[in-house]
C-alpha cells in the first residue's frame, strides 16, 4: 500500500519536474525574444518605451529589496532616482565626464546617500521610516530647486549626453538598449542571489520579527543599512540611466507622485517576487500610452490602483501564478553534525543580576553558575522573573546591576546578536518563529553568524559563498532531522502547529552553534506525547555536549531531566541543587504549597 | 533686527504653528483607535479649505455656517477614509499595508479635487477682524494670526481636557490600548473609532478654514502639511496629542525663523533636517513613549 503510495508520488514529482523544466525553457525564449525585439524596431518611440521599462525593471527590483523584502516602506524613492539622475548630469554636463564613468559614479554616489538614509531607519520604525522617506523626497526637491546654476533649479539641466547611436541616417537607441537590457537582467540576477543568501534571509527575518532577529545572530543594524544601501545603489543607477535617455533632468520628474509610480510598479507586479517589478514595470509604462487622451486622470487612476491593490490583491499580480508550495522535500539521511564542546569548558555566570520595572523588582540579586554540559534548570511560580532573567543574559534588556560572565568575559553590555554569536542562543516563551519564511529559511536564519559571506560575494555567488551555504543547507537539513521535522523544509512556519514551532525553535537555536542553550518554558501548551518528545530533543542536545539552561513550569519534566535546579520566588533565589534534594526542601514547598498551618496538636 | 520685527516674527511663527499642532492634534484622533496614521490627512485639510472658500466666497454663507458644513463634509470623508483604507484592508497592522492605501487614498483626493478646484491657490478672505493690522503698543500684528493662536490653544486644551476627564475619553484611550478588552468592558468600540473619524475630519476643516487666510487654500498643497503635521507629531510624541500641538507651535516657530534669519528657499531644508535630527536624538519624541 504505502509503496504503491510512494510510487504515485514519485511519479507526481518527476511530472511536475518536466512541467517546471517545460516551463523554464519556454520563459527563457520568451525572455530572449523580449531582449532583442527592439533591435528590429527601428522607431525610436517604441525603443523607447522598451528603454525605459528596463530603467525601471533596475530601480524597482532594488526598491524590492528594501521595501518588499525587508520591510521597510520607502515612499521616496524617487528622491533616490533622482540623485542619481543629477549626479550623473551635473558630472557629464558641468565636468565633461563620459557617461560610461559618471553613471557609475552616480550609482555609487545614490549608494552613499541611501546608506544616509538608512541611519534614521535604525532607530525609527513603521509610520516613522516612511514619513523620513516622504521628507527625503521633499528635500532632495526643494535642494534641487533651492542649488541654482549647480542643479539648474527650475529649470532643470539640459544638454547631458544622449546615446543615441546613428544608423544610416536615422538616430535610433538599439546601442542603448542593448546596455540598459544587460543591467536590467544583471540586476534581476544580482536581486535573485542577494534574496537567497544569507543577506535575504536576514532581510525577511527583520521584516517578521526584529527581536528574534537579533535573538537569532543577526546584525539589524548591518542588515537594514545594507537593504538601503543596495536599493539606493539600483534606483541611482536607474536614475542616471534615464538622465541619459532623456538628455535632459527636471525635478519635476522626481516628484512624490514619481514615488506613487515606483511603489505602484512593485506593489502592481507584486513585492518579494523577482518577477514582480518586471510585470510592474512593464504595465505602468504601457499605461500612459493605453490611456490615451485621458492621461491627465492617471495620477488619480494611480492612487485609485493603489487602494484596490491594497484591499484585494496585496501580493501583486505574481501572487496569481505562484506556484503552491511543493511541499515534502526528501527528508534527509545525513547523520546530525551538531557541535561538540564537551572539551571547551565555557561557564555561564550570572552574578548579583537586579532589574525593576518602575518600581517592580523582577529580579533581585540573583545569582546562578551554569556548568557547562549540563542540563541546569529554573523554576519558580509565575512572576518569579525567570522570563526577565533570561531576557538579560541574551541581551534584550539590560540589568540594573550585577554582572552576566560568559567564559569569564563579561556579557552584560552586549547587543543580543553578539551574545549569540559568542555562543548563547535561547528560544522565546511565546513562540516566535519568521511567520512567512519556510521550515527550511527559519533554521538558516540562524546560521547568520556563522556564516561570512559579504553582500559583493552573496550578489556574485563567489565560490566561498556557495561552498558555505551548501554545508549550512546540509546542516540545517540535519537539525530538523535531529529535532523531528524532517520532510517539512519547504513548510511554511505561521501554518505549523505551536509544537512544532516550538522545536523549529530550538533547531533555530542550535544553527548558531552554541554553547549554552536558553529554553524559556518550551513544554508550556505541548500535549504529553510532545513534551516526551521534547525531552529527547534536550537530551539529544545535552549529549552533544551542549549546556542546557530550562526555565519550565512543569515539575515533573523538570525534575526529570535536569542536573541541577535552581528555584526563584520573587525575584529571589530560594534554592539550588540536584532535582533530589530541591524537590524536599522546606523553602520550595512553602513557595509552591504555601506555608503548612499551625494545628494545636 | 528690532525687537518689534521678532515679536512679529513670533506671532507669525506661533500662528503657522497653531496649525499644525492642531493638523497634528488630528492625526492623534485616528492614531487613538488603532495606531494607524492617514497619510492623506493633510487632503482633508486642504478639503475643508476649499469647501471654506467656495462658501464664503462664491455663496457669501457665515463663516461660522460654512465651518459647520465643510466639517460635516470633511467628516464623512474621513470616515471614507476609515472605510476604505483601513477597516478593508485585512490584517491592517501587518507589515504597515495601510501606510499604502492611506497614501493612495490621499492623492486621490488630492487629485479629486485638483480637478474640482483648479490647481492654482485660492484666497481665502481674513475673517477674524480686517486686512489691517492693529497696534500693541509698539508691535503690529494681524487680527487673523492672534485668533488662529487663540482658537488653537483653546481646541487643543479642550481637547486633553476631553481626553482625560471624560468617560468618553477613556473609552477613546482604551480602544487604543486593546481594542478586544475594551469592547469586553462593553464599550462600543465602533462608535468610539466612527466618532475618533469624525472628530479628526471636523478638526481638519477648523485648520482648512485656520490656515488657508493666512496662506492660500491650495489645492495642491495637502502632501505638504500631512509631512509638516506629522513632523510635528514626531516632535512632540506619537502617542501624545498635546505634545504634537506643542511639537507642532516648536515647527512653526523653526520655520518663520528660518525663512526670516536664513532664507527662505532653505526653510524646508530646515524643517526636514530638523525632523531627522529629532527622531535621531529622541526618537519617541519630546513628549511621548514609543510603543
Amino acid at each position: 500500500m504505502t509503496a504503491v503510495h510512494s510510487a504515485v508520488a514519485a511519479t507526481l514529482a518527476g511530472e511536475r519536474r518536466t512541467i517546471t523544466l517545460d516551463a523554464n525553457r519556454s520563459l527563457f525564449w520568451f525572455a530572449l525574444a523580449v531582449l532583442v525585439l527592439p533591435l528590429f524596431i527601428a522607431n525610436p518611440f517604441y525603443q523607447g518605451l522598451f528603454v525605459v521599462w528596463a530603467i525601471y525593471v533596475i530601480a524597482v527590483s532594488g526598491m524590492n529589496i528594501v521595501t518588499g523584502y525587508a520591510g521597510q516602506v520607502s515612499l521616496g524613492h524617487a528622491g533616490l532616482f533622482a540623485v542619481g539622475a543629477y549626479t550623473t548630469s551635473i558630472l557629464n554636463v558641468d565636468h565633461l565626464m563620459f557617461p560610461w564613468a559618471s553613471i557609475p559614479i552616480a550609482a555609487l554616489f545614490t549608494a552613499f546617500v541611501g546608506l544616509l538614509l538608512g541611519i534614521p531607519a535604525l532607530r525609527v520604525v513603521g509610520p516613522y521610516l516612511a514619513l523620513v522617506t516622504i521628507a527625503f523626497n521633499f528635500l532632495i526637491e526643494k535642494i534641487v530647486l533651492a542649488g541654482g546654476k549647480f542643479t539648474g533649479a527650475a529649470s532643470g539641466k539640459y544638454g547631458v549626453a544622449k546615446p543615441l547611436i546613428s544608423t544610416s541616417g536615422s538616430y535610433d537607441y538599439s546601442g542603448f538598449w542593448i546596455l540598459v537590457a544587460l543591467l536590467a537582467v544583471a540586476t534581476v540576477w544580482i536581486c535573485r542571489n542577494l534574496v537567497a543568501s544569507r543577506w535575504g534571509r536576514a532581510w525577511n527575518a527583520l521584516r517578521n520579527d526584529t527581536d528574534c532577529s537579533r535573538i537569532s545572530g543577526i546584525n539589524v543594524t548591518t542588515a537594514k543599512l545594507a537593504a538601503f544601501t543596495v536599493s539606493a545603489f539600483f534606483a541611482g543607477l536607474a536614475g542616471a540611466l534615464l538622465a541619459h535617455y532623456q538628455g535632459q533632468v527636471n525635478i519635476e520628474s522626481f516628484t512624490l507622485n514619481e514615488s506613487l509610480t515606483l511603489l505602484l510598479m512593485l506593489l502592481l507586479g507584486g513585492q518579494r517576487t523577482l518577477a514582480g517589478p518586471i510585470v510592474g514595470a512593464a504595465i505602468m509604462v504601457l499605461l500612459p500610452v493605453l490611456l490615451g487622451p485621458i492621461d491627465a486622470w492617471r495620477i488619480l487612476i494611480n492612487g485609485g490602483v493603489l487602494v484596490l491593490l491594497v484591499l484585494f490583491l496585496p501580493d501583486g499580480l505574481a501572487s496569481l501564478f505562484r506556484p503552491k508550495a511543493a511541499g515534502g522535500q526528501l527528508a534527509s539521511t545525513e547523520p546530525v553534525k551538531l557541535h561538540h564542546y564537551s572539551d571547551m569548558e565555557k561557564p555561564l555566570r550570572v552574578a548579583g543580576i537586579s532589574k525593576s520595572f518602575g518600581g517592580v523588582i523582577t529580579a533581585a540579586a540573583v545569582d546562578v553558575q551554569i556548568k557547562p554540559g549540563t542540563v541546569h534548570s529554573l523554576i519558580g511560580p509565575n512572576g518569579a522573573g525567570k522570563s526577565t532573567l533570561v531576557n538579560m543574559v541574551s541581551g534584550l534588556i539590560k540589568p540594573d546591576s550585577g554582572q552576566i560572565r560568559f567564559n569569564d568575559e563579561r556579557i552584560d553590555h552586549l547587543e543580543p546578536h553578539e551574545i549569540t554569536k559568542l555562543g548563547v542562543a535561547r528560544i522565546f516563551q511565546n513562540v516566535r518563529v519568521f511567520h512567512d519564511m519556510s521550515c527550511l529559511d527559519n533554521v538558516m536564519v540562524g546560521a547568520h553568524c556563522r556564516l561570512h559571506a559579504g553582500l559583493i560575494g552573496s550578489a556574485f555567488r563567489s565560490d566561498r559563498q556557495k561552498l558555505e551555504e551548501r554545508q549550512a543547507l546540509a546542516r540545517a537539513h540535519a537539525l530538523l532531522n535531529l529535532v523531528g521535522l524532517s520532510g517539512r523544509a519547504d513548510v511554511i512556519a505561521a501554518t505549523m502547529s505551536y509544537g512544532d514551532q516550538h522545536t523549529l525553535e530550538i533547531a533555530r537555536a542550535l544553527m548558531s552553534d552554541p554553547h549554552v542553550l536558553f529554553l524559556d518554558e518550551p513544554a508550556a501548551g505541548l500535549t504529553s506525547e510532545e513534551v516526551q518528545h521534547l525531552g529527547e530533543v534536550i537530551r539529544a542536545i545535552k549529549a552533544n555536549g551542549i549546556t542546557v539552561f530550562l526555565i519550565e513550569h512543569y515539575v515533573e519534566f523538570v525534575m526529570d531531566i535536569s542536573d541541577t535546579v535552581t528555584v526563584l520566588d520573587f525575584g529571589r533565589k530560594i534554592a539550588e541543587g540536584p532535582p533530589e534534594q530541591v524537590r524536599n526542601d522546606p523553602a520550595v514547598i512553602e513557595a509552591y504549597l504555601g506555608k503548612p498551618q499551625e494545628h494545636g496538636q | 533686527m528690532a525687537w518689534q520685527t521678532v515679536i512679529q516674527l513670533l506671532f507669525s511663527g506661533l500662528a503657522l504653528g497653531a496649525v499644525y499642532g492642531l493638523v497634528a492634534l488630528s492625526y492623534s484622533t485616528i492614531y487613538a483607535t488603532r495606531n494607524v496614521i492617514n497619510f492623506g490627512q493633510g487632503e482633508l485639510v486642504v478639503l475643508g479649505s476649499l469647501l471654506g472658500v467656495s462658501m464664503v466666497v462664491g455663496g457669501k454663507v457665515p463663516v461660522l455656517i460654512a465651518l459647520v458644513v465643510a466639517a460635516a463634509v470633511v467628516a464623512l470623508a474621513a470616515l471614507l477614509v476609515e472605510w476604505l483604507a483601513v477597516r478593508s484592508v485585512k490584517e491592517v497592522t501587518r507589515n504597515m499595508i495601510w501606510v499604502m492605501s492611506t497614501f493612495g487614498l490621499g492623492i486621490c483626493m488630492n487629485q479629486l479635487m485638483q480637478k474640482i478646484w483648479g490647481t492654482d491657490p485660492v484666497r481665502f478672505p481674513k475673517f477674524i477682524g480686517k486686512d489691517e493690522p492693529i497696534q500693541l503698543g509698539q508691535v503690529t500684528m494681524l487680527p487673523q494670526e492672534l485668533g488662529v493662536i487663540i482658537i488653537a490653544v483653546v481646541v487643543a486644551v479642550a481637547f486633553e481636557a476631553f481626553r482625560r476627564n471624560t468617560l468618553m475619553g477613556k473609552a477613546v484611550r482604551a480602544t487604543a490600548m486593546d481594542r478586544d478588552t475594551a469592547s469586553l468592558m462593553g464599550i462600543d468600540t465602533r462608535k468610539v473609532v466612527y466618532g475618533s473619524y469624525a472628530l479628526s475630519g471636523a478638526l481638519a476643516t477648523l485648520c482648512g478654514f485656520l490656515v488657508a487666510p493666512i496662506q492660500f487654500a491650495d489645492p495642491n498643497g495637502g502632501v505638504l502639511l500631512s509631512v509638516k503635521g506629522f513632523i510635528a507629531l514626531v516632535i512632540g510624541g506619537l502617542g501624545s496629542p498635546i505634545g504634537g500641538f506643542l511639537g507642532g507651535l516648536f515647527l512653526g516657530l523653526l520655520e518663520i525663523g528660518s525663512a526670516s534669519f536664513i532664507s527662505e528657499v532653505w526653510k524646508d531644508v530646515i524643517t526636514f533636517g530638523a525632523l531627522i535630527l529629532v527622531m535621531l536624538i529622541r526618537p519617541s519624541g519630546f513628549f511621548g513613549k514609543l510603543g
